[in-house]
């Protein structure tokens, strides 16, 4: 007789212990889409250069440790250290989807590596490229000389002098 | 017996037993979604996107992108913002290595960071400029812009890519 009134007890507390989360869920179900909807997905990174000052350009350049430079020709990739060629690399053949294809980018690579253990103050490199070239290829080229420890790439036009 | 009586009594009192559906594990997964989310908000720094129909060239590139004046070149315009300025053809028409509108736009953008700068009494720095390119634009278009960039006193930029999975 005396247990009876407890079990009541615990039959009531069970009633009471049950959480209402419907309205929590409802909140979460609108706010989850909605910044899966605004969120992006994408990576995007930048590769920063710096443009010489106009008046700058006009007088006298600044002397670099190692003019490094990097041509990319209709036919083939040039490599040139401080006016004197250092290695071509056929361009067109392997050439795929615009980008140089694996053997082509570990030549040029190894290429920009070597001289960069042979000059390590040099940090610059002046990628060349040709009016029609995509600009991917000049990406990936700028990717193939930070991996090699050049992280200043400025770019320039075959054909004009300056940028 | 006294189970029995106690189910029959609390069916009609009509106490929900088991018929309820269980939110608890579904708000867990929820829960974490919602802070995944959010931690990829935070986490992320500047976000931008680029227009639609650019493709931005893949890169290896690691630096974030921090706030600054956006250049969009897609296969046909050049925008600056989501303002089209001009079309690529008409930039490539020209033999000037200037692309006029662009100019204008680009120092009226000049003149209103200087009136905000004197607003918040910075001094003038040189801002950055991001070149958002799609990858199959020619160098001969990029040159031109680059160009209007140094002429119009922008002398840092950075050109936006898709980060690369190595």
């Amino acid at each position: 007789m005396a247990q009876r009134p407890r079990k009541r007890r615990s039959f009531r507390q069970l009633i009471n212990c049950d959480l209402e989360l419907r309205p929590l869920m409802n909140v979460f179900i609108v706010l989850i889409p909605m910044l899966l909807m605004s969120a992006v997905f994408m990576e995007i990174r930048v590769i920063e250069m710096t443009l010489p000052r106009a008046a700058l350009a006009a007088e006298q350049k600044p002397q670099q440790p190692f003019d490094l430079a990097l041509r990319i020709r209709p036919q083939a990739y040039v490599i040139e250290g401080d006016g004197a060629t250092l290695a071509v690399i056929p361009r067109v053949e392997t050439l795929s989807r615009g980008l140089p294809v694996a053997e082509a980018a570990a030549q040029i690579s190894n290429i920009l590596t070597a001289a960069v253990a042979a000059h390590p103050d040099n940090k610059e490199i002046r990628i060349v490229a040709e009016p029609g070239t995509h600009y991917r290829e000049i990406v990936a080229v700028m990717d193939l000389a930070r991996a090699a420890g050049l992280p200043q790439a400025a770019l320039e036009g075959a054909e004009s002098e300056g940028i | 017996m006294r189970r029995a009586s106690q189910r029959r009594s609390s069916r009609r009192r009509g106490v929900s037993g088991g018929h309820g559906v269980s939110l608890t594990s579904l708000m867990d997964i929820l829960t974490c979604l919602l802070f995944f989310v959010l931690k990829s908000f935070v986490a992320g720094g500047e976000v931008t996107v680029p227009p639609p129909g650019l493709e931005l060239p893949k890169s290896t590139a690691e630096q974030a992108m921090k706030s600054s004046l956006v250049i969009a070149i897609d296969r046909e315009a050049i925008l600056v913002g989501s303002e089209r300025i001009t079309t690529v053809r008409e930039a490539m028409a020209s033999d000037q290595m200037l692309i006029e509108p662009l100019a204008a736009r680009l120092k009226a953008a000049r003149e209103q960071m200087h009136e905000i700068a004197i607003m918040k009494g910075d001094t003038l720095e040189d801002h950055v400029v991001t070149i958002q390119g799609d990858e199959e634009i020619e160098f001969r278009v990029l040159q031109k812009v680059m160009y209007t960039l140094n002429d119009g006193g922008f002398q840092d930029i950075a050109l936006a890519v898709i980060k690369k999975n190595a």
